[in-house]
């Protein structure tokens, strides 16, 4: 799957587009100033990277769905860099993991269009975070609930 | 008393059960391939075993209501063969499990708040903690109320789902390690520290599996405030540095092995500078709001020598032998915590029947406090029973067939599933345990021999935890036949230790009699009182090497059970 989706993405590279997370729109693909790897230990990115993109975008890329190092390295440029321009996931990624994407920071993902669909459908079927238990920016919703989720979910998200 | 879902709680484990349906449908339609499909399975319990789908359902810090085993017993009877199978990590399973109905079994589950989140899949399983957690006499303070905030604080972490292995944590506050902390990615133990303060001990590292390794010390005292930003430190350290390129170096033992256990201190140090004293630390309320739920039960002012009890000692041997090991002591000096076990003849170590559960659930509303524990030995502990009423207990579980078994006796195996279901496996497991326990069918042999942990897996992933136990054996193939290679001086608890291969391996049909002559050479050379962990701690394993195999370990004996095959 991982090799049928890459070589979609080379046949097909326009039909590749940004998913905006916090509101599952399809939003026109922008330039990204500096793609992190998230092979990248996050500790070795130097804030020069980030911190000259700020109003801009930056991408992290996955190589493989299973290899979760670029969530981290999404809450190091976020939390400890500061970074507070647009987060792109790039590579493989899976609508499963929409709403981890988001609560790492991330602002965007970029898909093919054709899998927007289940994007949304993931996105609108998220359990709430358990982590409300902490005053933690990142357990706080961003952004307003796309039309198909129920709303008093994210609610209930910040009240405790 | 115990931890009740809220609207919230229930709002999580109702949308997962809608997210996991939606998977099951996206899978069986092909939108997702295996690949993909299988670590979000694995997330929800679901694994492929050798004849069927199993499912493991995840009993946090092994605490149950008397309800939710009831549940549980009708999911056996619904969907499975009629049993569970409670397994080393507190959990349940159900091994004969047709993926079509998964989803309807995580929504019957959803009704009496339970799930399989993260039961399985590279991600931080099930929290585990002492079994006597709240009912302990020797705990400086409750570890269910650590164990539940580091279960909400670790279930469905955004950034925590994907590491390079799984991560299992355990917490213990008793003097005594009933959670085995030394053999956990991360062992917590409650401690005093200076002054006073309660804290944590942390030990990062430990586990089982082809690389055993006893845990090793991170962090002296941890103030208990800091504990999700410490662990939280650790597991990015882990997530960024750990090795993805071999599933068996991915653990973070073999991290901390390549790094050093000084250096890793460090980086998890600089990490835990930028998160300590941020959000990710809990609030007062939230810690207070959580440890309400286990305030201490109600107990009335019962005496601690009741004549109930001590006549029924004097005239019934059965149950003195079981008071013995399976009454444990209680922080009230007139209440106890009774141990059902679930070992038996021809029963597999930690099965239990759909009628069985049933028995459990009523032994804890009549005697208890509707209250059950899971215990990682694979057996039941029922909590705050009264000492005057433990005889009647123990008719009641009798009657039900759940009054054998002592608990830490011989007879106490702890044993993986093994080839009978695993498609891990060398060798099958419960076929063997049950020759050894009948082997030691005797009652009074097995109080003669005392406490003595033999654990059985069926390969070297270790789920039977051998490396761990007093006699440890372990499955291994030779040529295409299943033999068993076995270990002495393993140790789950404080002082944890791994387990010393004492020869070549042998056949099963020789593996009972090599136990006896092993557990013989004990008997007939301990020191008075000496526990076999003691013997062989002041021996080595030399005493009972000797008496297994000859003088040379080129013996007669030891050519019987062939080729050394150590590596």
């Amino acid at each position: 799957m991982a090799t049928a989706q890459r070589d979609r993405r080379r046949g097909a590279a326009d039909s590749m587009t940004w998913l905006e997370l916090a509101t599952g729109k399809l939003v026109r693909r922008g330039e990204v100033g500096h793609i992190a790897s998230g092979a990248v230990p996050p500790s070795a990115l130097g804030g020069d990277d980030v911190t000259d993109l700020a109003g801009g975008a930056l991408a992290i890329r996955f190589d493989r769905f299973s290899d979760g190092r670029g969530f981290t390295v999404a809450r190091y440029v976020r939390e400890v860099l500061g970074f507070t321009g647009k987060l792109v996931a790039q590579g493989h990624v899976i609508p499963d993991q929409a709403d981890y994407l988001r609560r790492c920071g991330f602002t965007h993902v970029e898909i093919d269009r054709d899998a927007a669909r289940q994007w949304r459908r993931s996105l609108a079927l998220a359990p709430p975070a358990m982590q409300r238990i902490l005053g933690s920016q990142r357990s706080r919703p961003i952004g307003p609930a796309w039309s198909d989720a129920p709303p008093e979910r994210n609610d209930r998200d910040v009240d405790r | 008393m115990m931890y009740r879902y809220d609207e919230f709680d229930r709002a999580v484990v109702e949308t997962r059960a809608a997210q996991f349906r939606d998977q099951v449908r996206r899978r069986l339609d092909g939108e997702l391939s295996e690949d993909e499909f299988k670590p979000l399975r694995l997330q929800n319990g679901l694994y492929l075993q050798l004849h069927a789908y199993m499912l493991r359902i995840a009993i946090p810090y092994g605490v149950l209501s008397s309800d939710q085993l009831r549940g549980l017993a009708g999911i056996a009877r619904d969907f499975d063969r009629g049993f569970g199978h409670f397994t080393t990590r507190q959990n349940i399973q159900f091994n004969w499990i047709k993926l079509v109905q998964a989803p309807d079994i995580i929504d019957r589950l959803a009704t009496f708040g339970m799930h399989a989140i993260q039961t399985s899949g590279n991600c931080i399983r099930n929290v585990t903690c002492d079994p006597l957690a709240g009912a302990a006499h020797d705990e400086i303070e409750d570890p269910r109320i650590w164990a539940e905030i580091i279960r909400q604080w670790s279930t469905l972490h955004p950034e925590f789902a994907f590491l390079p292995r799984k991560f299992k944590i355990a917490v213990s506050a008793g003097v005594e390690d009933r959670a085995a902390t030394g053999f956990h990615d991360i062992g917590l133990r409650l401690v005093t520290g200076r002054g006073g303060e309660i804290g944590f001990r942390i030990l990062v590292g430990g586990g089982q599996g082809r690389t055993p390794r006893v845990a090793r010390m991170l962090a002296t005292f941890i103030p208990k405030r800091h504990i999700l930003s410490y662990l939280e430190a650790v597991m990015r350290v882990y997530n960024a540095a750990g090795r993805r390129d071999n599933i068996y170096k991915a653990r973070i033992k073999i991290l901390v092995d390549d790094m050093g256990i000084e250096r890793f201190a460090d980086a998890v140090n600089a990490e835990w500078h930028h998160v300590r004293d941020t959000a990710t630390d809990l609030p007062q309320a939230e810690h207070d709001r959580i440890a309400a739920y286990f305030t201490p039960p109600h107990l009335v002012d019962a005496s601690p020598v009741p004549s109930v009890l001590a006549t029924a000692r004097r005239h019934d041997a059965a149950f003195a032998r079981w008071m013995q090991q399976n009454g444990l002591p209680h922080y009230h000096p007139g209440y106890a915590n009774a141990v059902v076990s679930l070992k038996s003849a021809g029963r597999p170590p930690g099965d239990a029947s759909a009628a069985e559960m049933e028995a459990i659930a009523a032994l804890a509303d009549e005697h208890g406090q509707g209250e059950i524990r899971v215990t990682y030995q694979q057996s039941i502990i029922i909590p705050h029973i009264r000492r005057d009423a433990l005889p009647a207990f123990y008719r009641a579980a009798s009657a039900a067939g759940l009054g054998g078994g002592e608990h830490r006796l011989v007879g106490d195996i702890i044993a993986c599933p093994g080839l009978d279901y695993c498609n891990l496996a060398n060798a099958r497991s419960l076929p063997l345990a049950d020759r050894i326990f009948r082997r030691f069918g005797d009652p009074e042999r097995r109080a003669a021999i005392g406490r003595l942990q033999l654990n059985i897996s069926g390969c070297i992933n270790a789920c039977g935890h051998h490396h761990a136990a007093d006699i440890g054996i372990l499955g291994v193939d030779k040529k295409g036949v299943e033999h068993y290679q076995i270990t002495v001086g393993g140790r789950a608890g404080e002082a944890a230790a791994i387990g010393r291969i004492i020869g070549p391996s042998f056949a099963e049909d020789e593996v009972p009699a090599v136990i006896e002559t092993i557990i013989d050479t004990y008997l007939a050379s301990r020191d008075r009182d000496e526990s076999f962990a003691a013997f062989i701690a002041r021996t080595g394993p030399d005493a009972v090497k000797e008496a297994v195999y000859g003088n040379s370990a080129t013996g007669p004996q030891a050519r019987r059970g062939g080729q050394h095959d150590l590596a």
